[in-house]
């Protein structure tokens, strides 16, 4: 939580422009902000929470839970993740081209 | 995964770098249908225990027409007047009766497994995780998509350079799971 807290303060400077006015270009802020990716810091949530719950896996169902167990994480930080950011963008009236509340949003 | 992302991330670039020329749909659907059909062999193929339950329907099958077959060869012995009595079953009769066991068996199972999980809700170690895991996917948004527009319009930033700097989330996706490790 902490790794994507930080990444969203990463993306709210960025959008705000304050990376360009102390001197850091988009590129290096963009890398950084990559490198603290969505798909990469759910690893350290999904992997730990995976390791354990397969100990709780009843036997001869093993590919049906873990299909579960997998379609729960892939809810959580992509479909899920993307219905509700389009909700905020709805909210908050961001689109492609009107980028104004982006930082708002963030 | 993460190596996945990595030649995605590069290919894309290279696209964009070498003038981003349309390129045929086709090409793409069909080398990601290849890479899925591929990966559905490999599951397979990799760990027998991890098999759908449309294959172990079918070994189930196959080892009741096995058994079915070894008890008919056991109940041919020698009659008491010396003459045989073999009972003919028509091909259709068979087939019904395998399909009837196949659907049977499929029904069981599909309850069995249900059950299990099912079951598994019981717990408290099992469905606080699935409960957070859940309420996240509502109340924690991702804006990559957003910031992909963003960062080309507003920061105009080159589509290829996106792609690149895109490869550094799966790099780093390797990065946490030997962290984990």
């Amino acid at each position: 939580m902490a790794l994507f807290l930080l990444m969203t303060t990463l993306m709210l400077l960025q959008t705000l422009r304050l990376n360009v006015s102390v001197g850091i270009s988009d590129a290096w802020m963009a890398a950084l902000i990559f490198t603290l990716g969505t798909q990469s810091i759910s690893v350290l949530a999904i992997l730990p929470t995976q390791v354990v719950l397969t100990g709780l896996i009843p036997h001869n169902v093993e590919a049906s839970t873990m299909a579960l167990v997998s379609g729960t994480f892939i809810w959580a930080f992509e479909v899920g993740a993307k219905i509700s950011s389009s909700l905020y963008c709805t909210i908050f009236g961001v689109d492609d081209d009107h980028m104004e509340n982006y930082p708002r949003v963030l | 995964m993460a190596l996945g992302g990595i030649v995605a991330c590069l290919s894309a670039g290279s696209i964009e770098l070498n003038g981003g020329d349309d390129i045929d749909p086709n090409i793409y659907f069909g080398t990601y249908m290849g890479l899925i059909c591929t990966l559905l062999i490999a599951s397979i193929w990799m760990n027998e225990d991890l098999e759908p339950e449309v294959v172990l329907q079918q070994r189930m099958r196959e080892r009741y027409n096995k058994i079915k077959k070894d008890q008919q060869k056991a109940n041919q012995g020698v009659p008491d007047d010396g003459i045989y009595h073999m009972p003919f079953e028509s091909s259709l009769d068979s087939e019904s009766g395998n399909e009837a066991f196949s659907l049977n068996a499929l029904y069981g199972s599909c309850s069995a497994t249900w059950s299990s999980i099912c079951r598994l809700f019981r717990y408290k170690e099992w469905y606080l995780p699935m409960l957070f895991f859940f309420v996240v996917g509502i109340v924690l948004p991702s804006f990559d998509d957003l910031h992909y527009i963003f960062l080309t319009t507003k920061c105009q930033m080159d589509k290829y350079m996106y792609d690149f700097l895109n490869t550094l989330t799966y790099v780093s996706l390797l990065g946490f799971v030997v962290l984990y490790n």
